[in-house]
């Protein structure tokens, strides 16, 4: 236990910083108080020396006896705290007494020297003022020191001895009880305060110890429980979920078996169908058996009949004599129509026909006219290009003789200089000879004359050629124009004949079609014919038939002895008809019972399926349900071992305290 | 006075007449080694053998001219051809219509120019030029002293090589490899 945490230590500690806080303000009021009493004093005792002084001094004034002032100012200066005592009168120093040198802090009482009302001098003492005293001060802070101390230790020990002892052994037994020991007992006897909370304590110690045990013995029977009850729990969700897994396996195989069962129904349903159509095929021979045999008989009656009587007979030949007649007429309906389709295909045929003579000619016409008319045009071309060309050579030529023509000009020109030149020269040379040239001058003259007009007509002439030439040129080049376009044209031509030559090929080509289509026509046409033809056949044969009929009236005593053998055979055929029939009729019968057997298994099936059905719902059903109650269980357990939880920790709690003293 | 007229780079030049001795066409010009280089060449002239001065050369214009002929002059005692553009006509000029020409007349030195002229009356049948100034050449001084001095000794130098037959003969052939 530390000394801070310690009641009585505290309290202690407090009480004595109280008296500490006291004691120290006691002792600074004392000190400053006499303090001031002691400076008081000091300035009293001054005032009333210079005053002392001053009435000696005034004295002084009257009488000049200086002896008593001396006296005075001698006694007064003998006194430690006095410095120095000065006497001036009228501004002049009288007198000046001093002993201690003048050091450190100094003050100064001025009295005034009075005579009558007037002023005559001052009365200055100066003195130091009064050092605390220093030994007074230590004493007493040492004599309270040591009061301090002593109230401190007895305070301690009166504390100590009382009540410290028992409170420690009131909070040691406290502490005890609180780390868990509820067996301690506190023994204090005192009949004090502390006494009685010792009292209570133990008390309520000894009251909380029989609880404890109690909860105790508790908590573990009911930890006991719980954890048979979780144990027995588990067991619970252990078979329920052992249950739910037996179900859903269940379920599984009900499923399994539901789903076969369906597969039995399909199959089922599939052999129903079959055996149906079985039945129904079965059913077709029988009728058909049946139908024979009622045929039989009737033809047995029949034949009965016109055994017994021939009219019946021949009333029977003449009905169908008259069905041969109505079959004769329907027969001729029909080849009517079948005329008129062949009529309509005829019609067709030629419509055909006359198309591909459209597309014949058609061919023809381009075969012929438009491939002719191509040649022409090509002709007629090739005549324009060999006659442009024929043009062509002969402008050439022309402009070759034009050329030629410039080259005489040229000559002419070189022979005009030259005659020009000659004239000049002749002229020059007249000139020179003076008077005897001069008629030659004359013919020099007329000479130059000559060849400036030769060369005139001569520039004449090259312009006319020139322009002869540039004609020739142009003609030229419009020739060549021309044999351009006629080539072009010659083109245009070509394309048109190839153009030509791909409609006719077109035009063949649906000619050829046309002629298919002919062909096929007339296939139809004949075989119509054929068809009319077999009718035609028909009709005669049903009119043989006819005619044949009336013979047959005719010769049907004869047939009375062939119709008694027939009977008898019919007889023996209808019976055998009879008991085919009648086997037949077992046959389907039996099948029919099959069928309604099959029919019935699929019913019982179906219903079988339904009920697993509602199985399978009921089990689903139940498996919800116990999951359901699982989760349910699964929540009590929770639950159950929550409280085992919370029981184990109050039991762990409970253990803390002890209870049994050992 | 009469003057023969002829045209250089469309310039109309006269010269007196008495000093023309023939126009020629033009013909083919042999070039002879040792000829001074202001002679173009020697043409020959029914035997004779003349050196040609190119006018257009000596007024320093270079290019050729289209039509050519060769103005025959006397010069001195020899003759000497003019290589002109053409020779026009002859015309009459009186002496007061002949003006001084200035220093320098047309990029032509004033030391080939005797005068500047225009003719009098038409006496050809061209009548167009009536109006031109003819400049009347100097024919004298169309060579210098000097000039004339070396085409002296180079003509006597042929005139020698003519007397001895060996060496016409090598002219000549020089004459033909000029041909080629």
């Amino acid at each position: 236990m530390k000394i801070k945490k310690k009641l009585s230590t505290t309290f202690i500690l407090r009480v004595l910083v109280l008296l500490l806080i006291g004691q120290s303000f006691i002792w600074f009021w004392s000190f400053s108080r006499h303090n001031i009493t002691i400076e008081e004093g000091l300035r009293k005792r001054i005032f009333m020396i210079s005053t002392l002084i001053e009435k000696a001094a005034a004295a002084v004034n009257t009488s000049q006896d200086y002896r008593y002032l001396e006296q005075i100012t001698d006694g007064a200066v003998r006194d430690e705290n006095i410095v120095s005592i000065e006497v001036t009168k009228n501004s002049k120093l009288l007198l000046m007494k001093s002993l201690a040198p003048e050091d450190g802090v100094s003050q100064s009482i001025e009295t005034p020297i009075m005579e009558g009302d007037k002023k005559i001098g001052t009365v200055t003492i100066r003195y130091k003022e009064v050092k605390p005293d220093t030994a007074f001060i230590l004493t007493n802070l040492i004599l309270q020191a040591i009061v301090f101390l002593v109230l401190t230790f007895l305070i301690y020990i009166f504390f100590q001895r009382h009540i410290g002892k028992q409170i420690e052994s009131l909070s040691a037994n406290i502490e005890k009880v609180t780390l868990g020991d509820l067996t301690q007992k506190i023994e204090i006897a005192e009949d004090n305060e502390i006494g009685i909370i010792a009292k209570g304590l133990d008390f309520l110690i000894e009251r909380l110890l029989i609880t404890v045990r109690k909860l105790k013995s508790i908590s573990g029977n009911v930890s006991a429980a719980i954890s048979q009850l979780n144990l027995t729990f588990r067991n619970v969700i252990n078979g329920i979920s052992n249950r739910q897994r037996f179900l859903e396996e269940i379920s599984m195989a009900v499923r399994k078996a539901s789903g076969s069962q369906e597969q039995t129904i399909a199959n089922t349903e599939k052999l129903r169908s079959l055996s149906n159509d079985n039945v129904s095929a079965l059913l077709e021979m029988r009728a058909a058996s049946e139908e024979i045999a009622s045929n039989i008989g009737n033809l047995n009656r029949n034949i009965s009949n016109s055994y017994s009587t021939v009219a019946g007979l021949t009333q029977s030949a003449r009905e169908v004599a008259s069905m041969a007649d109505n079959a004769t007429s329907a027969v001729h309906k029909a080849s009517t129509s079948i005329e008129e389709i062949n009529a309509s295909v005829k019609e067709v045929e030629k419509t055909i026909k006359e198309s591909a003579d459209l597309s014949n000619r058609t061919t023809n016409i381009i075969a012929e006219k438009g491939m002719l008319s191509v040649v022409d045009a090509i002709d007629g071309m090739e005549r324009i290009e060999n006659s442009v060309n024929s043009l062509t050579e002969s402008i050439e030529r022309l402009g070759r003789r034009s050329r030629d023509i410039e080259k005489i000009l040229s000559v002419i020109k070189d022979v005009t200089e030259q005659t020009g030149m000659l004239s000049l020269n002749a002229q020059i040379l007249a000139v020179q000879a003076g008077e005897h040239g001069r008629s030659f001058s004359i013919v020099a003259d007329e000479m130059r004359n000559l060849s400036e007009k030769t060369a005139a007509s001569t520039l004449e002439i090259a312009t006319i050629v020139s322009t002869l030439q540039k004609e020739i040129r142009e003609a030229m080049d419009s020739t060549m124009e021309t044999v351009r376009m006629v080539e072009e044209g010659n083109h245009v031509v070509l394309k048109t004949g190839d153009a030509l030559r791909e409609i006719l090929h077109a035009s063949q080509k649906s000619t050829q079609m046309a002629a298919s289509i002919e062909h096929a026509a007339a296939q139809q046409a004949k075989g119509l014919e054929l068809i009319v033809n077999a009718i035609e056949h028909i009709k005669n044969m049903i009119l043989d038939v006819d005619r044949t009929t009336e013979q047959q009236e005719r010769g049907t005593s004869s047939l009375l002895e062939s119709i008694s053998l027939i009977k008898e055979s019919m007889e023996a055929a209808r019976n055998a008809t009879n008991a085919q029939a009648e086997t037949t009729g077992f046959i389907t019968d039996n099948i029919e019972l099959a069928n309604e057997k099959t029919a019935e298994i699929a019913r019982a099936s179906a219903e079988q399926q339904k009920v697993n059905r509602r199985i399978i719902e009921a089990m689903e059903e139940v498996m919800v349900i116990g999951k359901e109650t699982t989760r349910n269980v699964k929540e009590v357990s929770l639950f159950i071992t929550s409280l085992h939880n919370e029981v184990e920790v109050l039991r762990k709690e409970v253990e803390v305290f002890r209870t049994n003293t050992q | 006075m009469r003057y023969t007229i002829f045209d250089i780079a469309d310039e109309n030049f006269g010269i007196d007449i008495q000093l023309v001795v023939e126009i020629l066409k033009s013909r083919e010009m042999h070039k002879i080694p040792d000829l001074p280089d202001f002679v173009s060449g020697v043409i020959n002239v029914r035997g004779e053998i003349i050196p040609v001065v190119d006018m257009r050369i000596r007024f320093g214009i270079t290019e050729k001219a289209g039509k050519q002929r060769i103005l025959l002059i006397r010069l001195e005692e020899d003759k000497i051809g003019l290589l002109v553009d053409n020779v026009m006509d002859i015309v009459k000029i009186s002496e007061e219509k002949i003006s001084k020409p200035p220093n320098l007349f047309k990029g032509f030195r004033a030391e080939f120019i005797k005068g500047l002229g225009q003719e009098d009356t038409y006496v050809g049948a061209k009548t167009s030029r009536s109006n031109k100034v003819i400049i009347i050449l100097d024919i004298e001084r169309i060579l210098t002293s000097e000039e004339k001095i070396r085409l002296k000794s180079s003509r006597e130098k042929l005139k020698n090589e003519e007397v001895s037959p060996h060496r016409r003969e090598s002219v000549k052939r020089s004459i033909k490899t000029d041909k080629k």
